[in-house]
Formats: structure tokens, sequence, C-alpha cells
């Protein structure tokens, strides 16, 4: 107890070193707080933007769809899926989709499309398609011949919203699909979650073109937390139990756009490292300083009969104690600084549109782990640093550190 | 009568190399200190006797000869030890005093008898006691920084004697005081030393300690050159 009473008492000893110190290593804190609180909200808004602009924060899938998607590998009977999924609290909305390659015709040109069969209903409660419209109507509730067709499909085929075009495609019953659909939308040719020439319509219509009876190939959910999408996904998979359906995360779904991120992640952690590293060199040099200036004290102590694992346990208990003040001011600066950031944000000069969101501020979002991981790394860094001055300390030879001035 | 010797040091020297040359502080050494002496080793500046006294406290390490101490053979031990050895047998004196500022008077005390894990409320009694008899009753709570040198050494004093040890080794305790305060310092320590039985063995130059020692070794050149019984 006297080691630790010993302890606090040389932190205050030297107050404008230990301020200083302290202030590094709350500042190292902050820093590292904000960082990783504007890349979880950063990060959280980009997930809600590309997730909502399409993917769903998880799938539901026949078994083997994701890997080589399938006309014929559909869901049975998504009906009975859906009801499983109206009894989740933790799924939000759902919304089933159906899919088929296809010729398009109009006029004299022809261009291969996607075609996707939606509910607009159910697509409007959990995504943002309506959003990406650059003109004309969305799909309408009730079948229709009118669809919405991207950019790269109305520029391919040299159409725009009120004219008709055919498609050509393959029947699930081995018949020829052919239909003749008018454009009743074009989606955005920028910031648009369809790039390709895709092909909107209603689900029931698209079910009829492609004689795909009542299935559907994905089932898109929205849950109401995105962070727990794999946890969700699991649940999912549980609650449908059903071996020939597959829930996936978006993070599978979506694995490029997955490992980009965590790339980009990574990246800010190796800058975040490398400022707790020169925090780090700073509070080695402070506490090497220490050590220096007390050699004869510490000679005194081994000369009284401190075992060395002792004079050892001070110096580290020193830091420890260092380090947790200056985390629990670095905790407070960065709570404020974070609080800040989360409602004001950082403006981006070049504001990113995508899938009918436009993004203009960077804004923190506040997690356990905003402040967990920089106290973590004060405290684990500090500790790190200070076993070498503290072995120093402890291997001192009394008879030398005594005649030391 | 070998009971009765607390140190019985013998053929000790102390060699140092300084670069090719080399160095002899204590050229092989005799000593045979008695329970309850009051001895004091002294000689000029550079006569050895720091090293002597380094040597019998296991700070520093003989380059010849056999040490004692308690009975028990000083020159096989590891340092790990020496140093439970030193907690157990030893109290020291220093001439700068050598408090730890951050503790308090009671604390720098209380931190031997820590060491040697004592129990909390006989650790609290033995400073109370202790510091009533070096006059500094009051002066518990101080920091070294809030006394005096005399003041400061009577603490030092204190925490050298409160855990009993078989000897307290007193490097030059008088160095760094005004006369009358260091002459009052050694007949505080004679007065424990006739009346407690404890074993004092100093290095000085100070005639004054010389005059109130029982016994003098005096050192030149790193050779004894006399011990002589004053009483």
């Amino acid at each position: 107890m006297l080691i630790f009473r010993m302890a606090l008492r040389n932190v205050f000893r030297n107050r404008r070193r230990s301020l200083l110190t302290g202030l590094m290593m709350a500042g190292g804190f902050v820093l590292f707080s904000a960082t990783i609180g504007i890349s979880e909200g950063t990060y959280g808004s980009l997930i809600d933007m590309f997730t909502r602009s399409r993917t769903g924060h998880a799938q539901v899938h026949a078994a083997g769809y994701l890997e080589r998607p399938s006309l014929y590998k559909a869901i049975k009977d998504p009906d009975r899926a859906g009801r499983v999924l109206d009894g989740l609290p933790e799924v939000e909305a759902w919304a089933p989709r159906v899919y088929t390659p296809a010729l398009a015709f109009a006029g004299s040109k022809t261009v291969g499309a996607q075609v996707m069969g939606i509910d607009p209903a159910r697509e409007r409660r959990a995504m943002r398609l309506e959003g990406q419209l650059a003109g004309g109507a969305f799909v309408e509730d009730v079948p229709s011949d009118g669809v919405v067709i991207s950019a790269r499909l109305a520029s391919a085929l040299s159409i725009k919203t009120g004219d008709e075009f055919s498609l050509i495609g393959q029947g699930a019953d081995g018949s020829i699909a052919n239909d003749n659909f008018r454009v009743a939308g074009v989606l955005s040719a920028s910031g648009s979650a369809f790039e390709g020439p895709w092909c909107l319509m209603h689900i029931d219509k698209a079910r009829e073109f492609m004689a795909l009876g009542s299935r559907a190939h994905e089932i898109a959910l929205v849950f109401t937390d995105y962070r727990k999408a794999r946890e969700d996904a699991a649940l999912v998979s549980a609650a449908l139990g059903d071996p020939a359906l597959d829930a996936q995360p978006w993070q599978v779904t979506e694995k490029e756009f997955y490992q980009a991120m965590l790339l980009d992640k990574k990246g800010g952690d190796i800058t975040n490292y490398v400022i707790m590293l020169i925090v780090a060199v700073g509070v080695l040099n402070t506490i090497l300083m220490a050590v220096l200036e007390r050699t004869r004290e510490y000679g005194v102590l081994k000369a009284l009969g401190t075992r060395p694992a002792d004079v050892f346990l001070l110096i580290m208990a020193e830091v420890f104690i260092l380090a947790l003040i200056a985390s629990a001011a670095g905790a407070l600066g960065a709570l404020g600084l974070n609080h800040y950031l989360a409602n004001h944000g950082i403006p981006l000069p070049n504001p990113i549109s995508y899938g009918g969101v436009k993004f203009t501020v960077m804004q923190s979002a506040v997690t356990a782990e905003t402040f967990s991981r920089p106290a973590w790394t004060v405290l684990l860094s500090a500790l790190a640093v200070g076993i070498f001055p503290a072995l120093k300390a402890a291997r001192i030879t009394p008879v030398k550190a005594l005649s030391s001035r | 009568m070998d009971k009765e010797l607390v140190i019985e040091a013998k053929g000790v020297s102390k060699t140092y190399a300084e670069g090719e040359v080399k160095v002899h502080a204590l050229h092989p050494v005799d000593l045979a200190i008695r329970r309850g002496e009051f001895t004091a080793v002294a000689g000029p500046s550079g006569s050895g006797k720091t090293t002597l006294l380094n040597i019998i406290s296991g700070l520093d390490t003989p380059s010849g000869g056999r040490i004692k101490l308690a009975g028990r053979e000083m020159s096989s031990m590891t340092q790990g030890e020496l140093s439970d050895f030193r907690r157990d047998h030893i109290g020291f004196i220093f001439q700068a005093y050598n408090l730890i500022p951050v503790l308090t008077v009671g604390e720098n005390i209380e931190y031997v008898l820590l060491l040697r894990g004592v129990s909390p409320g006989e650790r609290s009694a033995r400073v109370n006691r202790i510091l009533d008899e070096v006059g500094l009753a009051g002066k518990r709570g101080r920091f070294p920084a809030q006394l005096s040198g005399g003041q400061q050494q009577r603490v030092a004093i204190a925490r050298a004697m409160v855990s009993g040890p078989d000897i307290i080794l007193a490097d030059e305790p008088t160095a760094n005081l005004d006369s009358a305060t260091g002459s009052a310092l050694m007949d505080m320590m004679r007065e424990l030393n006739e009346g407690k039985g404890m074993t004092f063995l100093f290095s000085t130059h100070d005639r004054m300690i010389m005059e109130k020692s029982s016994r003098l070794v005096t050192l030149k050149d790193g050779r004894v050159e006399s011990d002589s019984l004053k009483k």
C-alpha cells in the first residue's frame, strides 16, 4: 500500500512535468477517440447509404444462390419466410425480389439487361430506391407495364420516360419470356446503386414475365441496428429453420465494399497507433528523466532491503496512475469533442450523393469503442514504455546509486 | 566468544580498475566487531573507510576475503539474498540523511517495518515509540523537507533503529550538520547504544565522533593503521 502511496505522491512531485506528460497522453486519447468516433460515424452513414440504396443489412436467398445466381434457385415460399420475419423484433422491414437477365430492344437497338422485380410498397419501407430517380415516376404499387430503368439502359437503348421497349428472356418453365414495357422513370446516372443496365418492375409483373409463380430470389432485410447485422442474420437463419434458405449479412453479400472499408479503417488505425507511439516516446522520455533524477532514492530503497521487483512495481504504479488520470481527463475531453462532432460534424467540401442520399457532413458516432480503445491504448502503451525505465531502476546497484548526485 | 561477534571480516580487500590502472581502495583488512560496540572507523578521504562500510553492509562486493555478519557468510549471497539480509540485519544512517521525500516522517520509519512484514498495529506502535526516543514525537506527519537537517538525521537514526537490527552502519552521519547538532545526535546514539545495547559502526573523519566512540579503528591508504579500545 505504501508503495502505491509513494507512486501517487511521486506523480504529483514534479507537477509541471506530470501535467505536461498527462496532457500529452490525454491529447493522444482525445485525438484517437475523435478519429474513431468520426470513422465510426462516417462508416455508419456510408453503410446506411450503401445498404439502404439496394443491398439491405442482410439478404435471404435459396442456398447456393449467392455463389451462383440462377433463375431456378428461388425461395419457394417467400410468404412463409415473410411471416417469420414479421415476428422478429430485430427486423425493421423486408422486401422480396426476383431477378433475371434479359435482352432489351428499342427500335434497332438491342442490349443485355438485368430485370429486377420489386414490391414497391415494401421497398419504400426498407430502401431508398425511389430517391434514386432522375426523372419520371417510380414503379407503381400495382402491377403494370410501367418500369423504371437505369440511366445506362436508357442511354444504350436511346429511350426516355414515356417510351416503349421490349424484353426477351427465359421463363422458369422453359418458355420464352417476352413482353413490351413503358418507361415510367429513369434512375440517376451518378450516385445510384443501379449503375448497370437495370430494369425495375413490379414483382408480380416480373414473376409473370419469368413464369416464376409466387417464388422469389431474394428477400432484402433491414434491421433495427445495422451494427448487429451479423448476429441478426444468424438469428434470421435460425428463425427460418430451413436449410434450403441462407441469410447473410451485408458484409458477406457485399464483400468487396466491406473489405475496402476494413482496409481503409486499418489505415486509420495505423495513423492512430503512430500518434500513440509518438505520445509513448514522450512518456518514455519523461519517465526516464524521472528515474535518472531519483537514482539515489532507488539506491536508498534497495539499500534498506527493497527487492528489485518492488522498485519495478513502484515505477510501473507511477506510470499506471499517470496514465489512468490522463485517460480519465482524455475521456472527458473526448466526450465533449465527440458530442460536438456528433451534433455538428465536419462539413465535407465536396458532398457525396449515393442511393438518393446526400452526405454533407462527417459526424461522430459515440460507442463504447470510442472510449475503450483509446483507454486501453493509452494504458497499455504507457505501461509498455514504463517497463524499460522500471527495469533500469530495479537493476540499480545501491552503492553506485548512493554515490550519484 | 564467537557468539558475540556481529562482524567478522578477514582479509577483505577491494581493487578498482580505472582503465589500465588498478586502484587498491582496500588492502586485505581484518576487523571484528562485537555486539554492543560503538566503533568509529576513521581516516582521511580516500583511506577506504566508506568502501569498508559498503562491503560490510553488502552494498559492495569485496575483491578478496570473507565477511560474516550476524553469523552468516555474506560473500556467497546473491543480490536478492543480500537485499533481504540488509533488510533483516542492518540499519543505515547516511551522510545526506537519504529520507524518501514523498513519505512522511512516520512513513519513512514505517517503511523498513513494512519490508519486514510487521503488522500495521505493531508498525504504528513501534514508530510512535522510536519517534519519542529520538525526540520527534510531534513530527510524524511532517515531510522531510519540512524538517531541519538535524531533525532529518534523527528520522534517519529512528529508521535505522526501528527494526532492531544487529548493527547500525553510519557513514559520516554528522558531516552535513553543525557541530552542536552533530554532538547532540552522537550523544543520543551513545545513549541508545548504552541503553539498548545496539551496535554502531561509524565511518568518519570528525574528531568529535572519534572522541565519543568507545573503539577507534583508523585506516590509512586502505590499511588498518590502528585499532584501540578507549574504555
